[in-house]
């Protein structure tokens, strides 16, 4: 068991290495630019050709084939066709998108483009493409973070960092796709509507301010990009959620039946048990017309009392670790039980820290289920322990909740304390613990791998243990 | 491959039948994975094989011509799989390791996905400009053509907008193509005369480094082994060819080579042992002195192909056990080989006394360039060779003179300039002012000076058998050891004789130590000429071959059982998941068999209309897919009675789709 690591500002790397990073983020900074650059202008038939050519070139050097030659006077004469035609085509376009509000981190989302052709020549075979914000990181995440299992790579891997660098960008790319797969033919003034289809691949809020029109060559090897017209619009990106099995929270249903008040009752609209006359402070909606109306005096409707379990998801935002894929495996996993839970039947609260202590609320008559969502897509990893704050949050709470499901970010003792601090209050806690490797001894609850999420949330009993 | 039309045409078969064929295969990604780690062996063997054949010179080219064969599971498996694309991570070692850790660690990664056909295409027609037949000229007038076709087809199936753009765009790049070809062809004439290294043999011509400033540049490769046998004595100097007139610094031999090489006559005294001779009608007394067993001999081992010329003594009598399919000598004693195989060894028997060559042909072999007979008079009156009444004597006073007089130097730093009428020429210069040079001046010089000493002289070049490998008892000859000197006539023996008078400081220069790469590359050469020959002897040949094919029939009965099963599985999975209640048919579902043929068989489990949603990229118009699969749905699933318009606009829709796959 670890203990809670320092934050990442007093874990400076020694100077030799702070310098050499900052070369190697300028370098893969500068490369990674001049590769998009390429990449957007280039198309991949474009650099077959371009292996052809060198291809071509090593075997004509020194040797007289002529069909050699004539394979590589035609490579290099599309090349010097295509480059220039690419290069002179021309389109004015003004855009508008049709958003949906929400998306879900790794589900494709399909959106359509409303496009204008404002140029005076018809346009043909250009496609459009939307473009994610720049996924470089910066030097300080460069600096700072580590790939996951970085310190089993070689020597040569660690002391480059190359593969750091390519796991952050990866990472930071917000989404997939997003270019049209048939061509666009327009007429000049002609309007026209296209689908673009992506895949977010994060959570949080992605603002698509980058509309971009490809204009090929007659050969598709090279190809010109305009930006188009288009104001910004924003897409908020639930986080991504795995499937569950059926589970049972402590305290729920089945706990109520017992007679125990350990839950909170949200008013009486149960099963109808009988009518009788109006009492004054009778909610107008239980009046029976139809009796009153036959009997000439109010009667109302006597429905059984209903008694509504309510929930706390406590989770952990600290994330002290060199790498914040285990954080956002736990935000995955409290999205994953803030979806599955019926709210219909019960409330839940969402208590985590961002910055400070935040509870939010969601369930029957209260907020639906993608409030809590698009709360968890915007919480951002916490530096400082801040488990005191957190504590002090549920505990003024503990008298509502029926139980709690705590998410770990990892597991030590500052960890351990909360926990205790929480079961020694009485609150029923069922921990989940996200970790590398399998589970250590001791831990309490339900330990999930990092890495393997959903298979080791499969195996979740129906009633999942707690701790006290 | 142009040599090898059949296994192109069975390939394309192949290939193609995937059209026409309606079984698949489910290849995972392990199975494709291992497909290319079975295709990275074959193609390895194939390079070692290929090596073992051909010169290292040409074996990239000849490795490339057998690609597309080489190819073939990677397009079996596109052609025949059930997905359209291949994840690029397959063709790297270091990409599947690198996936496989970023399942283990739970990390996401960015998958590209590549078209193996459209890498078999390129490669096929890289295959298709290379090979013997390339060059010939029928194949070069419909190669060009013919890539222009295959490449607009490609481009064009890939997307059918703007086709008249393409074939206009085309068409230029087909201009251009064929100015390109001809300006390469000029651009390598231009740098093969510039260039002061040597170019490939031709025994009409030798261009040699006069005149032309830089280093002299020669490969340190080994190009022959010699082994002299028994107690025989090694010859100096090997001649591979002989010219008798020099014009700017070209040496040249005026005959036509058609029908100045004539076939060596052969004589066969003990059964199976063919003795070629040098010497032209020889009396029976003569061919048995050409083959005596007293006469020096040695055995002769390397790389050879068509028209290569065989290093020898100028007094070569005969040439034993050599596998060739033809042997030729010119007047001028130059002898070449059109060997069975790529190597070849045989024994050489020479030291008779006799020459092959024809007599001196006075207007050729007495007469100098009328621009060098100024500096060649004063040269010999400087070096007074009319005071020498013999043969023997000039020779040595000539050989003294050079030797006293010049020194060697392979960085040549004389111009060549015969287009000003004022400037002197670089045989001038070489012997007035420069007195620095190599060997081909050496030659040329002695040559004019002896012609002009009214000598019949010939320039000849070969090689100086200078290195010798104690190790293995043989010498060895290399592209460095490549020589020139001059064959006099000796008009009192009547034959001619070989006259040297590069300084021997020549010989230091060549440099005993090779580099470590050398060294490596030297012992690749023996290896694979050694094994090529063990390889072919009559004992080992039906052994290599029969284990070959073996090994060969085995890996394509595994294959092909393999995929043979699981074929089968694919269809019994197909029955035994098909539905059995009632469908309810629409027109649509004519639709099935055209999409076949574009499609592959519909896979068991995947719903009609989303598999014929896969044919939305190839049509013109996906709009009459998407409108005719919307009736589809609404004929079988609405409840509500369907109505005959929308059964008649289906299948109108379904004719305009039939149409239009038939035009993709």
């Amino acid at each position: 068991m670890k203990a809670s690591p320092p934050p990442p500002s007093s874990e400076r790397p020694a100077p030799n290495r702070e310098r050499l990073d900052r070369r190697l983020h300028k370098i893969y900074y500068r490369g990674a630019g001049i590769h998009y650059f390429i990449e957007r202008r280039c198309r991949p038939a474009g650099i077959a050709l371009g292996l052809v050519l060198v291809l071509a070139t090593c075997l004509g050097i020194g040797h007289d084939r002529s069909s050699i030659y004539q394979f590589f006077s035609l490579s290099l004469g599309m090349v010097l066709i295509g480059i220039p035609w690419a290069f002179s085509r021309r389109a004015s376009l003004e855009a508008k998108r049709d958003l949906p509000r929400f998306a879900t981190a790794g589900v494709p989302l399909h959106y359509s483009v409303s496009i204008w052709h404002r140029s005076r020549k018809n346009l043909d075979r250009a496609w459009i493409t939307d473009t994610p914000p720049d996924p470089r990181p910066s030097l300080e995440a460069f600096t700072i973070l580590r790939e996951p299992g970085e310190n089993e790579r070689n020597r040569f891997d660690r002391h480059f960092a190359y593969f750091r660098w390519q796991w952050l960008l990866l990472g930071n790319r917000l989404f997939t796709g997003g270019s049209s797969t048939k061509d666009l033919k327009l007429r000049k003034g002609q309007q026209g509507r296209i689908t673009l289809e992506i895949t977010p691949l994060r959570r949080g809020v992605i603002k698509l301010d980058d509309l971009r029109v490809l204009l090929p060559d007659p050969f598709g090897l090279f190809q010109r990009c305009r930006k188009v017209k288009a104001p910004a619009a924003t897409l908020t990106v639930l986080p991504r959620r795995f499937p569950l099995p059926p589970i049972e929270l402590p305290g729920g249903a089945a706990f109520k039946i017992s007679g125990e008040a350990n839950t909170t009752t949200i008013g009486t609209s149960g099963e109808f048990v009988g009518l009788r006359d109006y009492r004054p402070g009778d909610p107008l909606r239980q009046i029976h017309w139809k009796s009153w109306a036959r009997t000439g005096r109010p009667i109302v409707k006597e429905l059984e009392d209903t008694f509504y379990p309510r929930y706390g998801l406590i989770v952990d935002t600290l994330s002290c670790v060199l790498t914040d894929h285990q954080f956002e495996e736990a935000i995955s996993v409290a999205a994953s039980f803030a979806a599955s839970l019926d709210t219909s039947e019960s409330l839940l609260d969402l208590i985590f820290i961002k910055n400070t202590a935040h509870i939010v609320t969601a369930g029957r008559g209260v907020e639906r289920a993608e409030k809590l969502l698009e709360v968890l897509a915007g919480v951002s990893p916490e530096r400082v322990d801040k488990f005191k704050e957190l504590s002090q949050l549920v505990l003024s709470h503990r008298d509502d909740l029926t139980s709690c499901l705590v998410i770990f970010n990892g597991w030590d003792k500052a960890r351990e304390q909360f926990l205790s601090t929480l079961t020694g209050h009485g609150v029923i806690c069922a921990p989940i613990i996200i970790g590398s490797g399998p589970a250590p001894g001791g831990t309490p609850g339900h330990w999930l791998e990092s890495g393997h999420i959903a298979r080791d949330l499969q195996r979740l009993p129906t009633r999942l243990s707690t701790s006290i | 491959m142009t040599d090898r039309p059949f296994i192109g045409i069975l390939l394309a078969l192949i290939v193609e039948s995937a059209h026409w064929l309606k079984f698949r295969w489910e290849f995972s990604e392990d199975s494709i994975g291992r497909a290319w780690q079975f295709n990275t062996l074959a193609i390895g063997l194939a390079a070692v094989l290929i090596f073992l054949e051909e010169s290292a010179y040409m074996a990239l080219p000849n490795l490339l011509t057998w690609l597309p064969p080489l190819l073939l599971p990677m397009q079996f498996i596109q052609s025949f799989g059930m997905n359209r694309s291949i994840p690029l991570s397959t063709f790297s070692f270091l990409a599947r390791y690198r996936h496989k850790r970023n399942l283990r660690l739970g990390l996401t990664e960015q998958t590209v996905q590549i078209n193996f056909g459209n890498v078999f295409f390129i490669s096929t027609l890289i295959a298709s400009a290379l090979g013997s037949q390339a060059n010939s000229s029928p194949y070069s007038l419909i190669f060009l053509p013919g890539l222009i076709i295959l490449t607009g087809w490609r481009l064009l199936s890939a997307s059918r907008s703007r086709p008249l753009a393409l074939m206009l765009a085309l068409s230029v790049a087909g201009g251009m193509a064929v100015a390109g070809q001809f300006s390469l062809d000029i651009l390598s004439e231009w740098i093969g005369n510039r260039s002061p290294s040597r170019t490939p043999f031709n025994p009409n011509s030798a261009s040699t480094g006069i005149g032309k400033p830089g280093p002299v540049e020669l490969s340190p490769e080994i190009v022959w082994r010699m082994r002299p046998l028994g107690k025989s004595l090694k010859p100096t100097l090997l001649r591979t060819a002989t010219y008798n007139t020099f014009h700017g610094s070209t040496w040249q031999n005026q005959r036509i080579a058609a029908t100045d090489f004539n076939d060596l006559d052969t004589t066969e005294p003990t059964l199976g042992e063919i003795f070629f001779l040098m010497g032209a009608d020889l009396k029976p007394e003569a061919k048995k002195e050409a083959i005596s067993d007293s006469l020096p001999r040695y055995s002769l081992r390397g790389t050879a192909f068509a028209e290569t010329p065989l290093p020898l003594p100028g007094d070569t009598s005969s040439l034993r056990n050599f596998e060739l399919d033809a042997i030729e000598r010119n007047s001028f004693g130059t002898v070449r080989v059109f060997p069975k195989r790529s190597v070849i060894e045989g024994t050489v028997l020479w030291g008779s006394g006799t020459s092959p060559e024809s007599p001196p042909i006075p207007k050729e072999d007495l007469t100098s360039p009328t621009i060098e007979l100024g500096i060649l008079r004063a040269t010999l009156q400087e070096i007074r060779l009319e005071d020498h009444s013999t043969l023997e004597g000039k020779l040595k006073a000539l050989r003294s003179w050079f030797q006293q007089n010049f020194k060697y130097s392979k960085y040549l730093t004389i111009s060549n300039s015969n287009f000003s009428a004022t400037s002197r020429s670089a045989i001038n210069q070489f012997l007035t002012t420069n007195r620095s040079g190599h060997c081909e001046y050496f030659a040329t010089a002695t040559a004019l000076l002896l012609r002009e000493a009214g000598i019949p002289a010939r320039y000849t070049i070969g090689y100086a058998v200078v290195e010798r490998d104690s190790k293995r008892n043989e010498y060895v000859i290399r592209g460095t050891h490549a020589h020139a000197w001059c064959r006099v006539w000796d008009a009192e023996a009547g034959r001619w004789i070989d006259f040297d008078t590069t300084p021997g400081s020549w010989l230091a220069g060549l440099s005993p130590e090779n580099s470590a790469s050398q060294r490596i590359n030297d012992a690749l050469k023996r290896i694979r000429e050694d094994f090529f020959l063990w390889r072919n002897r009559p004992a080992n040949r039906l052994a290599t071959s029969v284990i070959m094919s073996a090994i060969a029939v085995g890996i394509i009965g595994f294959i092909v059982r393999r995929l043979w099963k699981s074929k089968r599985r694919l269809e019994s999975a197909a029955k035994s998941t098909s539905y059995t209640g009632s469908i309810t048919p629409t027109p649509l579902n004519a639709l099935e068999p055209k999409a076949e043929a574009k499609l592959g068989m519909r896979p068991a489990g995947l719903p009609f209309a989303t598999w014929l949603m896969q044919l939305r990229p190839s049509l013109p118009d996906s709009n009459t897919l998407d409108e005719a699969i919307h009736l589809h749905q609404i004929l079988r699933f609405d409840p509500a009675p369907s109505l005959g318009t929308q059964r008649e606009r289906l299948a109108e829709l379904t004719r305009q789709l039939e149409a239009a796959i038939k035009r993709t």
